[in-house]
């Protein structure tokens, strides 16, 4: 198995006049646990629909579980290897659990009846209960454990704890962890809830406006980025020269700045300033560094 | 033992969970020779990132806080033995920074801090004796 699930190169996507996806470069390794972040609009679904094949990149090149992406992806042996639970599920509201089991146990190459069985058993399932009928929390269950069955390599989640309360996202989120260390299955997600993604993800990669504008390991992108409290009177221009500072917001008593770099680098450059009188380094949560990029 | 994690403060998670050995070790809540989880297990259990939980295993061990005999699981390690004077000595200085910053911070005194700080050392050390 090669150590790349996903390479990604330029990968571009146009609607129209409107870019999707503008030249994204992207590597999962695997077996990893990746995040893909951005506000709504960012292109993150598009991305998504780009690696099963639902849609068509205008530009780029790349490789999924080795499987380059060409007209033709994707090919029927890789679509099985593949497991997608789409943001709007589309699960067939008038069938029952059970009926939904058979049919996609019908449409897999392989298929784990085992572990479906454990989790309906987990989430405690009605097989008889018809999808219609099941709350939201219910569905997203439903849709992972179809999607458990066929015993995906690569496992692709649109906002998948959506509508589930904080116990059974726990939950869920802990079954997903255990079978992905089983199986070795490389996850990648995405989630508008950032002390999750936190949690799990070992990578992240932050996209605004269809560009990927940081992304790595997630512990690197904590050492790399930090907030920076400036003190006293220091023009905008000087604390912009200094390398890796991104954006300065001025506040009552000096400046509040958003910076990539090492923290003692970063605090000696800018206490060597004129007229600064104080720096305070802080370390960033994802949930703050994602702010710091997006607005 | 029971871990909390906290995703919205900047510490690492890793770091949240070395802290946290450390921390129970040095009250006595864990004792030389308690076995940790698995890593698998820990990661399970918290809903984090394995490689998290290895890492944190990784700098306990580097720090001497536990032991992991070869394929038997991780331990917390017999005090003094594994740790040299100097790794024990810049790992105290090292929180000796910071609370130093805190004294400076919260503007309380040299002596009243070391006055303080010197309770705190008796107190835990009769309370390890009279284990």
């Amino acid at each position: 198995m090669s150590d790349v699930a996903i390479r990604l190169e330029g990968l571009t996507k146009r609607y129209g006049d409107k870019v999707a996806l503008s030249s994204v470069d992207l590597v999962v390794p695997t077996g990893s646990f990746s995040a893909v972040l951005g506000p709504n609009g960012a292109g993150k679904t598009t991305l998504f629909r780009c690696l099963t094949g639902m849609i068509r990149p205008d530009g780029g090149t790349g490789t999924v579980l080795g499987v380059p992406l060409r007209p033709g992806y994707p090919p029927l042996s890789l679509k099985s290897r593949i497991g997608y639970v789409a943001q709007a599920q589309a699960l067939y509201e008038r069938m029952t659990a059970r009926e939904l089991i058979a049919l996609c146990r019908g449409l897999q190459p392989r298929w784990d009846q085992k572990s479906v069985q454990r989790y309906m058993d987990l989430f405690r399932l009605p097989p008889n209960e018809i999808v219609r009928h099941m709350s939201t929390g219910m569905k997203a269950q439903l849709a992972l454990t179809l999607v458990m069955g066929g015993l995906p390599e690569l496992l692709i989640l649109d906002e998948p704890t959506l509508g589930l309360d904080p116990m059974n996202r726990h939950q869920y989120l802990q079954v997903l962890l255990a079978d992905s260390i089983e199986t070795g299955c490389t996850v990648v997600l995405t989630s508008h809830d950032l002390h999750q993604v936190e949690r799990l993800a070992d990578r992240a990669s932050i996209l605004v406006a269809g560009r990927v504008v940081v992304s790595g390991a997630v512990d690197d992108l904590k050492l790399n980025e930090k907030r920076v409290r400036v003190a006293g009177t220091v023009a905008e221009a000087a604390l912009l020269a200094v390398p890796g500072v991104r954006r300065a917001v001025q506040e009552p008593a000096g400046w509040l700045l958003f910076a990539s770099g090492d923290a003692e680098r970063l605090r000696e450059t800018i206490r060597s300033l004129p007229g600064v009188t104080g720096v305070q380094v802080f370390d960033q949560s994802l949930e703050e560094i994602f702010m710091s990029y997006v607005s | 033992m029971w871990y909390h994690i906290d995703p919205s403060s900047g510490t690492p998670i890793y770091r949240q969970l070395v802290d946290q050995v450390r921390q129970a070790v040095a009250s006595g809540v864990l004792r030389a020779g308690d076995r940790l989880p698995s890593v698998r297990d820990l990661a399970v259990e918290l809903a984090v990132n394995p490689n998290t939980v290895a890492k944190s295993y990784q700098e306990l061990e580097r720090e001497g806080v536990i032991e992991t005999p070869r394929g038997r699981g991780s331990f917390i390690a017999d005090r003094d033995h594994t740790v040299s004077e100097a790794e024990r000595l810049r790992q105290f200085t090292e929180a000796a920074e910071k609370l130093a910053a805190d004294a400076y911070r919260l503007r309380i005194g040299s002596d009243r801090a070391a006055a303080i700080f010197r309770e705190r050392v008796e107190e835990a050390e009769r309370r390890r004796s009279g284990e």
